[in-house]
């Protein structure tokens, strides 16, 4: 399975906790033990709107935010007060000031060793960020983070997207209205499948062009743009098997 | 596997001469032949000031431009209304006019292909597009491989037009 295929699973996923423990197998596949994302999206200068999907250990998710860690934590300004694109590998230059660098000491305690934090900046303003710790703090564990930086860039941004869908995005709840045609239902189920327009085609004993015919309207009803995020979406919302 | 090295490289030019020159190298290097990034910033009145650091064929750009593509061309829908890449070929339902441009594309040499979308502090709405002007099922293959790094790669030219053109650090 390359990484589009493993990515896109996220987005078929319906709840927030199908999406957790979606993100808990990528993640420890790719060696990492625990993954934090949050998302702050600033809709009163005061009270930002804050959603957070934790595979941290909990106590130490308590201690950090009844320490108000959020206010001294270097991840935390880079991606979201500062807005910064590119990621931060975890390390004691970033890590200098000194409460910061106690703050890494006591990460270290609740098995938060090494990692690497990923920033995404969403269309509406948000900020988001997907933390990745390993309890490894070796040279090999940061040979393995550097390693598979792109990969977990980009499962930053699958997060997102469907964080989008899930909980940022009222919009969501407009397209449970799409009705789709049987045809249209049967494409989609076997383009979910993985089969070419040609084998569909084959399959259900029609045209080619009548299979692309059945998929574009059936993406132009759900309102997206291309063959696999209709599968994503149609799958996502139920609306294939129904 | 990401070589941070290199694109931490893209960090300390100075010049966007030198950011061409070595987004040339890194995207060549990932096996890529052409690459474009494109920088949208919405300024507080008048129209959008854009920054371009393009490593597509020349007559297409100028083609493009002349065309008015831009305000067709379903890659830049995409970039501005999502938050991942987009693999080309995926593109169904595209109007004639945005089918025109990724055809003609095809005709340039640009015939596999993805874009990355990405934004930055303010309004800065960027995107990172790669190409090979193959169309093998190997070449995608090579493609898909590359996804993430293409997409971090989207992320340091980013970071390095905000030091070099914006004068932001």
């Amino acid at each position: 399975m390359n990484d589009l295929e493993l990515f896109e699973s996220l987005l078929n996923t319906c709840t927030t906790d199908d999406l957790h423990s979606a993100i808990s197998r990528v993640t420890q596949d790719m060696g990492y033990e625990h993954f934090i994302y949050g998302v702050q999206v600033n809709i009163s200068l005061t009270r930002p709107y804050q959603f957070i999907l934790s595979g941290y250990p909990r106590d130490w998710r308590e201690h950090y935010e009844k320490a108000g860690y959020a206010h001294i934590d270097p991840t935390f300004r880079h991606c979201i007060n500062e807005k910064r694109v590119i990621p931060v590998i975890w390390n004691s230059k970033v890590f200098s000031s000194r409460p910061a660098a106690r703050l890494m000491s006591e990460a270290k305690d609740f098995r938060l060793a090494s990692g690497a934090s990923f920033a995404v900046h969403g269309r509406n303003g948000e900020a988001a960020m997907l933390s990745l710790a390993s309890s490894r703090s070796s040279k090999q564990a940061r040979t393995d983070i550097v390693g598979t930086l792109g990969k977990a860039q980009l499962l930053a941004c699958y997060i997102h997207e469907a964080i989008q869908r899930l909980v940022l995005s009222k919009d969501a709840l407009a397209i449970r209205n799409v009705s789709l045609s049987e045809r249209e239902k049967e494409c989609l189920r076997w383009a979910a499948e993985g089969k070419t327009s040609w084998e569909i085609g084959n399959i259900a004993r029609i045209s080619e062009r009548t299979v692309i015919f059945h998929l574009q309207n059936a993406s132009r009803k759900m309102g997206v743009s291309n063959r696999r995020h209709a599968v994503a979406r149609a799958v996502s919302m139920g609306l294939v098997f129904s | 596997m990401t070589d941070l090295a290199l694109f931490e490289s893209l960090l300390s030019c100075n010049t966007v001469e030198e950011l061409h020159a070595k987004t040339s190298a890194i995207t060549q290097r990932m096996g890529f032949e052409h690459f474009l990034y494109g920088m949208q910033l919405q300024t507080k009145s008048g129209p959008p000031w854009q920054f371009i650091l393009s490593g597509y064929p020349e007559d297409w750009v100028k083609h493009y431009s002349d065309a008015g593509y831009q305000n067709v061309d379903p890659v830049v829908k995409h970039c501005i209304q999502n938050v991942i890449p987009v693999v080309w070929d995926d593109f169904v339902s595209l109007r004639p006019a945005a089918k025109k441009v990724m055809d003609e594309a095809k005709d340039f040499g640009l015939a596999t292909g993805m874009s990355c979308p990405l934004r930055g502090f303010g309004n800065e709405q960027a995107l990172l597009s790669v190409a090979i002007d193959r169309t093998t099922r190997a070449a995608r293959q090579d493609m898909f491989h590359e996804l993430g790094n293409v997409q971090l790669l989207a992320n340091y030219v980013h970071e390095a037009v905000r030091k070099v053109v914006l004068k932001k650090t």
